[in-house]
Parts: C-alpha cells; sequence; structure tokens
C-alpha cells in the first residue's frame, strides 16, 4: 500500500510541477521513506571529524549538489597518515634500540660456559617483544574486521528497505543473502582460521630465528592462510557476479517492462511514459546516492585500521634492512617474518573491505539493466 | 691484569706447600677481578638505559637483559672456581643451576606472551 502511495506520488508530481521542481520533489518524496538516522549514529561514533553526515550526503548526492572537497579529503587522509607514519617511526627506532641491546648483550655473555644458554634467552626476550608487538596489530585487524562486518550489518536495512519499496526485490533479496554470506561464511573464515594460521605461522619463524628448523612449517601455515583466503575471496566473488547480474537483469526487465506497459497506453500513454521516465530516474538517483555513501562509510571506517597494519609492517621490514647490518641474519628474518604475517592482516582486512563493498556494489548494477 | 697476574703466581707457588691455600687465593683473585668488573658493568648498564629511552626499548626487557648477564657472570664465576678446587660435580651442578636460572628469568615475558595468544584465539574462535 505505501509502495503504491510513493509510485502514485511519483507519477502525480509531473503533471503538477515544472521539470527541475517535479525530480527535486519525486526525490525528496523517496529520501523520506528512508530511515537513515542509524547510519548517522554509527557515523559519528566511529567517525566523528566528517563534516557531513550520511543522511546529509545521500541528499546532496541526490540533488548533485556535492562538491568535491580535494583538500578537506587531503586534510583527512593527512590526519590518518601522520599520526600512523609517526607511532612507525617509533617501531623502527625501538626495533633497532632492541637490535643493539641483544647483540650488546650477546657479545658480553658469548664465550662463557652458559653462552648458548644466555643466547637463547636473548633470542626469547627479543621474540617475545617482537610477538607482543605483532599481537597487538592482530587484535587490531580482528576489531576493524568485525567493525567492517557492523557497518555492513548497519548499512543494509535502509538500502533494502528502500528497494524493496521501489520494486526491486531481486536486488533486496540478493543484498540479504549476500549479507548472511559476508557474516556466516567469509568473515568467520578469515577471523577463525585465516588470521589463527596466519598468526601461527608468523610466531614460528619469528621464534626460528633465521635457523631454518621450524621456519618450514610457519611458512607452509602462511602459504595455507593465503591460499585460504584467495579461495574465500575468489568463490565469493563468483558467486556474488553470478547473482548480482541474474537479480540486476530480473530487476531491470521490471522496469522497463513497466516503462514499455505505462506507454502503451492509449491516448495518456507518452505523458505516463514520461512520468515513468522521471520517477524510475529519481529512483536510480537515490538508489546510486545510497549505494556510494554506503562504500564511503565503509572505507572511511575501515581505513584508520589498515593503515595502521600497513604502517607496521613497513616498519618491521624497514627495521629488518637497517638492523641486517647490525646484528646479522637472525633478528632480520625475525623482523621479516613479523612484516609477513602483517602482509597477511593486510589482506585479509582488504578482503573482508573488499566484500562488504562487493555486497553493495549490486545496488549500482539494476541502472545498467534498464 | 696485575691482580690476576699476582694472584695466579701466588696460587702456583702455594699449591706445592699448602694447595688448600692455593685454592683460596684463586678466589679472592677471582673475587676481586669481578667486582672490578663490576663497576665497568655499571656503565655498560647505563649505556644500555641510555638506548633504551633513546629508542623506545620496553624497560622491562632491558631489566631481563641484565638479570640474566649477572646471573651468567657469577655462575661462569662459580664453576671456574669450583673446577678450581677440583669439584667437578658441583662445577656441573653449578652451570645447570645457572642456566636454569637464565631460563627462568624468560619465562614470566613467555608465558604472559602464551596468555595473550590464548586470548587472542579466544577472540577469533567463533
Amino acid at each position: 500500500m505505501r509502495r503504491l502511495l510513493i509510485l502514485g506520488l511519483i507519477l502525480l508530481l509531473p503533471a503538477m510541477l515544472p521539470d527541475q521542481e517535479e525530480t527535486r520533489e519525486g526525490i525528496e518524496a523517496l529520501l523520506e521513506t528512508v530511515d537513515l538516522s542509524e547510519w548517522d549514529d554509527w557515523f559519528r561514533k566511529e567517525n566523528g571529524e566528517w563534516t557531513s553526515l550520511p543522511s546529509e550526503y545521500v541528499y546532496e548526492l541526490c540533488m548533485t549538489e556535492h562538491t568535491f572537497a580535494s583538500g578537506l579529503t587531503l586534510d583527512m587522509l593527512k590526519a590518518r597518515l601522520l599520526p600512523s607514519a609517526r607511532t612507525a617511526a617509533v617501531k623502527i627506532m625501538m626495533l633497532l634500540g632492541l637490535a643493539m641491546i641483544g647483540t650488546l648483550a650477546q657479545s658480553l655473555s658469548e664465550a662463557q660456559s652458559v653462552g648458548e644458554t644466555t643466547r637463547i634467552a636473548f633470542r626469547i626476550c627479543v621474540s617475545c617483544t617482537v610477538i607482543g608487538l605483532v599481537f597487538t596489530e592482530i587484535r587490531s585487524a580482528l576489531t576493524a574486521i568485525n567493525t567492517v562486518s557492523q557497518t555492513g550489518e548497519l548499512l543494509l536495512p535502509p538500502i533494502i528497505g528502500f528497494l524493496t519499496i521501489a520494486g526491486m526485490e531481486n536486488t533486496a533479496l540478493l543484498l540479504s543473502a549476500t549479507r548472511s554470506l559476508i557474516a556466516d561464511t567469509a568473515l568467520r573464515l578469515i577471523t577463525a582460521c585465516v588470521i589463527p594460521l596466519a598468526a601461527a605461522g608468523g610466531v614460528l619463524s619469528i621464534v626460528d630465528m633465521g635457523t631454518e628448523r621450524i621456519a618450514p612449517i610457519g611458512k607452509l601455515l602462511h602459504r595455507a592462510a593465503k591460499w585460504i583466503l584467495g579461495s574465500i575471496c575468489s568463490l565469493f566473488l563468483i558467486v556474488t557476479a553470478v547473482r548480482s547480474v541474474t537479480a540486476g537483469s530480473a530487476d531491470g526487465l521490471l522496469m522497463r517492462t513497466t516503462r514499455f506497459a505505462a506507454g502503451s497506453i492509449p491516448s495518456v500513454g507518452s505523458l505516463l511514459s514520461e512520468s515513468v521516465d522521471i520517477a524510475f530516474q529519481c529512483l536510480l538517483l537515490v538508489k546510486n546516492a545510497l549505494g556510494i555513501t554506503g562504500c564511503i562509510l565503509v572505507v572511511s571506517i575501515a581505513l584508520k585500521p589498515v593503515i595502521s597494519v600497513w604502517m607496521t609492517r613497513n616498519a618491521l621490514r624497514v627495521s629488518a634492512l637497517l638492523s641486517e647490518s647490525l646484528t646479522g641474519k637472525p633478528y632480520a628474518e625475525l623482523l621479516r617474518a613479523a612484516g609477513d604475517l602483517l602482509h597477511i592482516l593486510i589482506l585479509s582486512e582488504l578482503a573482508a573491505i573488499g566484500m562488504t563493498l562487493m555486497m553493495i556494489a549490486p545496488v549500482f548494477g539494476i541502472g545498467s539493466y534498464v | 691484569m696485575l691482580i690476576a697476574l699476582i694472584g695466579s703466581v701466588t696460587a702456583l707457588l702455594m699449591r706445592t706447600v699448602r694447595p688448600e691455600y692455593a685454592v683460596l687465593i684463586g678466589c679472592a683473585s677471582g673475587a676481586i677481578l669481578l667486582l672490578g668488573a663490576l663497576s665497568q658493568l655499571t656503565g655498560i648498564r647505563e649505556t644500555m638505559q641510555r638506548i633504551c629511552e633513546t629508542y623506545s626499548v620496553p624497560i622491562a626487557v632491558l631489566a631481563t637483559v641484565v638479570k640474566i648477564l649477572g646471573i651468567a657472570y657469577l655462575t661462569e664465576f662459580g664453576v671456574n672456581v669450583a673446577r678450581d678446587a677440583g669439584q667437578q660435580t658441583i662445577a656441573g651442578g653449578l652451570l645447570i643451576c645457572g642456566k636454569v636460572l637464565i631460563l627462568s628469568c624468560t619465562l614470566p615475558s613467555a608465558a604472559a606472551l602464551l596468555a595473550l595468544g590464548a586470548s587472542l584465539i579466544r577472540e577469533a574462535s567463533p
């Protein structure tokens, strides 16, 4: 009933209003059906410094009033990058200091009868410090993936509600199915299988410290984690692509049929066809604005932890390069192993973000089939 | 160096006359040398502390490293004294004791790490 009323309102509008005004009114009528207060609340909680709220952003996009503020975006990126870069610099210094302390202590106890034991003890100390650093990043990555999952869950209800009202039920059903596929299978596999495997592999490689005794097992676990992650992403991509093409075609066909049916009514056909055209344009505008805003919301919330892990990975790799001449191969290998572990963490986070974006992507696809 | 030389010569001379004094002289020389080295070790410790402050290395790591070094030096000294006294069994026992002490110093950090790993696995599990 509500759907009929809205469609009726949109259809009647062109008869009463001039061109530009009728589109505006149509969009406003459609936006009234979408409740974005939860998006605003979530955005305020997770990302306070953004100037406009998601609901305002959707409106601006629909009305084509939005101007891309490149300066503001650069400032925001700078605000995210600079603290992470500073932290990474501190981490590089810390790792180099640790290398110095380790080398100094080892050289002081080298020729003793307990030298081998002391060497092992120093190795444990250094490994524990580096693993502690890496575990902080693992925890941050798990939290980030969880946040992405929650964001995805929050994004869908308004979009699904709007698509259902607008008659794009196939796409709405697809979004629900994709959401459960992500939350129940993909993200769960990443957090419960890929990251623990990568962490176990990383710890084994770190503890090995270049002796190549247990490092092969660590590398095997890393490879397994990468394969599982790749398989999850590929399967998800294939399933979503096939489903979105089908759902998009079905909804596009429905919209085309409606337009054709309206145009074929004798006498008033051309007028109705024009009204239906405007209504569909408004629907597409609102739908795309919701999709774009959803994507921006996911990226803006998930970007910070990814940058943080990326910076730490770079810090570890730079420290490995710098400390190799000072401490020799073992310590550098330890840092490289920790860097490799963080690389898989970054891939996992990017996979989670990518899948959430892929979940929203079918929203853009419907228009191309009309 | 001079103390070591005097101690060695005296112990060598005493070994033929009173072997029990030779051992005591050896112990005393070793203790004096170790005490002399300890004053220098303080300088090394301060340098390490400065490195820790400059490079933001956790102070717990330095504490463990210094503790391990101290145990290593004392064990080495004790083992050498016991060997000089002809007490190979005591020297062996002391060596094992020192090794156990050194490894026990690293246990708290390893245990903390294991606890962190366990909590992480609990968080990650569905």
